[in-house]
């Protein structure tokens, strides 16, 4: 396994408020990790550095040793926590602009998804309810075969029965040697998926472990653990 | 790839310019109608029917009515749609496109520079159009073809101190270059905009009135520096070309082209260095 994401004492400030506090660390190629934190952490804004989003103040993001930069978006599939789609297009058309712009995409695995979710690719997205359209959107990040999956909520937008079905898309839909990045709320949800969890507070990394290790070594759930170093 | 920016970035505005051209192309169609129905009845009975005359009015007001939203409905809606793909939620999608900043912003200008030059294309043959139904089509007749013919070729070096084809040129190089100044300032005020946390939009507008300020205080020191000279010099003035190249004149247009530049340099260093879609 080699080191897929890394970044080196990364700081992000806006004005005088300090969101991401000289962060460093690893990601390895081929696990599943939940960067997990209470609002207002960081999650997302060193989410959206990885992607390109936010220039750091300070500090190195590497991804296969390269600067982030148009190689990395090659390879970084990024599900954000909202809708970033053009809401007059049909989902068709969508996936004919995914297609155009990303090498790795898959258009017959975006299609099976669509039709094993009912899903209309002749759509408007501006027509579809907000779980519909996520899941859309889940369905375009995941029909990619890429090295680095970035998801950031996920699955805080649809109803329980059918987080079970994204976690299923999630799972079956990655490459052995790629790398799930998933930042949420709802641990108990996803934490049997989990190889990884990295706890992030106040911009900074808290813990990072194996979830293993937290309940070998610990003998506790990962949901139990955050709200152990998270209690109020 | 540039290939593909350009066909998506055209057909996501296409929509909404070509509607802006269809009320346009509407209410040339309508004024022409009502001109030449006017034309026509001034020629052959003494009074003009209350209901032509009410007609032509209307026409006349809807036509100035649509060239006026024809530019400035293109502008406004060319600059909202630039904040949208590159700064609101969809800007998500745009920055993560595996594209060079540099490349996807050249784009968004490129198109948004080419709509312009359509909209004055549209704009020249509509009030062309105008002109044929005013004059029943006599603009077509071979007198009027030889007087203009006449004027080209003799009686316009004289007054404007350059061939006609030198003064078409000149204009449309000036208009290119206002349109890239005009969409620039705009772009960079949004793209310095973006750096503010959570006032965007409004620091938009004040990046906005600052450029426009400093564009003005420049001007206006080109202008007492170098006007007065020029106008000391009137005796010098004969043709419309010595005014167009006279000291004061380049010097604006200098200043002009460098503030285009530097707007642009602003745009790019934002999209590369200054990238803040929190």
């Amino acid at each position: 396994m080699s080191t897929l994401l890394e970044c080196k004492d990364l700081t992000k400030k806006y004005g005088h408020k300090t969101a991401i506090d000289h962060i460093s660390l690893a990601i390895e190629s081929g696990h599943i990790i939940g960067l997990l934190g209470p609002n207002g952490s960081g999650k997302t804004t060193l989410i959206k550095m990885i992607n390109g989003l936010l220039t750091p103040t300070s500090g190195t993001l590497y991804l296969h040793e390269q600067p982030i930069g148009v190689e990395s978006k090659k390879h970084i599939s990024y599900l954000p926590d909202h809708t970033y789609l053009n809401m007059n297009q049909r989902v068709s058309e969508v996936i004919a602009f995914f297609k155009d712009f990303y090498e790795d995409f898959d258009e017959q695995r975006a299609y099976d998804m669509l039709e094993k979710l009912h899903i209309d690719p002749r759509d408007r997205l501006k027509s579809m309810s907000k779980g519909t359209k996520e899941k859309v959107q889940l369905i375009l990040v995941m029909s990619r075969r890429a090295d680095l999956y970035i998801l950031d909520e996920p699955i805080a937008g649809v109803d329980p029965a059918a987080r079970d079905y994204i976690l299923n898309v999630i799972l079956s839909n990655y490459e052995p040697e790629a790398s799930i990045l998933i930042s949420t709320h709802l641990i108990a949800d996803i934490e049997n998926i989990l190889d990884e969890v990295i706890f992030i507070q106040n911009g900074q990394v808290r813990l990072t472990s194996s979830v293993d290790d937290i309940r070998q070594n610990q003998g506790k759930s990962v949901d139990a653990l955050f709200r152990e170093v998270f209690r109020c | 790839m540039l290939g593909k920016l350009f066909k998506y970035e055209f057909k996501n505005t296409a929509k909404v310019m070509l509607a802006i051209y269809g009320v346009l192309v509407f209410a040339t169609l309508l004024v022409s109608i009502g001109s030449s129905m006017e034309a026509m009845q001034g020629v052959n009975l003494t009074d003009v029917p209350p209901v032509v005359e009410l007609f032509f009015a209307a026409s006349v007001l809807m036509y100035v009515l649509s060239i006026f939203a024809l530019f400035t409905v293109s502008y406004v809606y060319l600059c909202i749609h630039f904040y949208k793909t590159m700064y609101s939620d969809q800007g998500y999608l745009t920055h993560t496109l595996p594209v060079k900043p540099v490349t996807l912003f050249n784009v968004k200008l490129v198109t948004s520079l080419v709509w312009m030059i359509l909209t004055a294309v549209l704009f020249a043959l509509s009030i062309f159009a105008f002109l044929i139904g005013a004059s029943r089509g006599e603009i077509f007749s071979s007198e009027v073809a030889g007087r203009m013919a006449e004027i080209i070729k003799y009686e316009f070096v004289p007054i404007f101190g350059m061939t006609f084809g030198q003064f078409l040129l000149f204009i449309i190089l000036s208009f290119i270059i206002s349109c890239l100044s005009y969409l620039l300032m705009i772009f960079a005020s949004i793209s310095i905009g973006q750096l503010f946390t959570g006032h965007k939009i409004a620091g938009s507008f004040a990046a906005g009135v600052v450029i426009y300020m400093v564009q003005q205080v420049i001007a206006t020191i080109v202008i007492l520096v170098t006007g007065f000279s020029t106008f000391l010099d009137y005796e010098k003035i004969v043709t419309f070309a010595d005014v167009l190249f006279s000291p004061a004149m380049i010097i604006s247009m200098v200043i002009s082209v460098l503030f285009t530049v530097a707007l642009y340099v602003i745009c790019i260093v934002m999209q590369t260095r200054h990238l803040n879609l929190d």
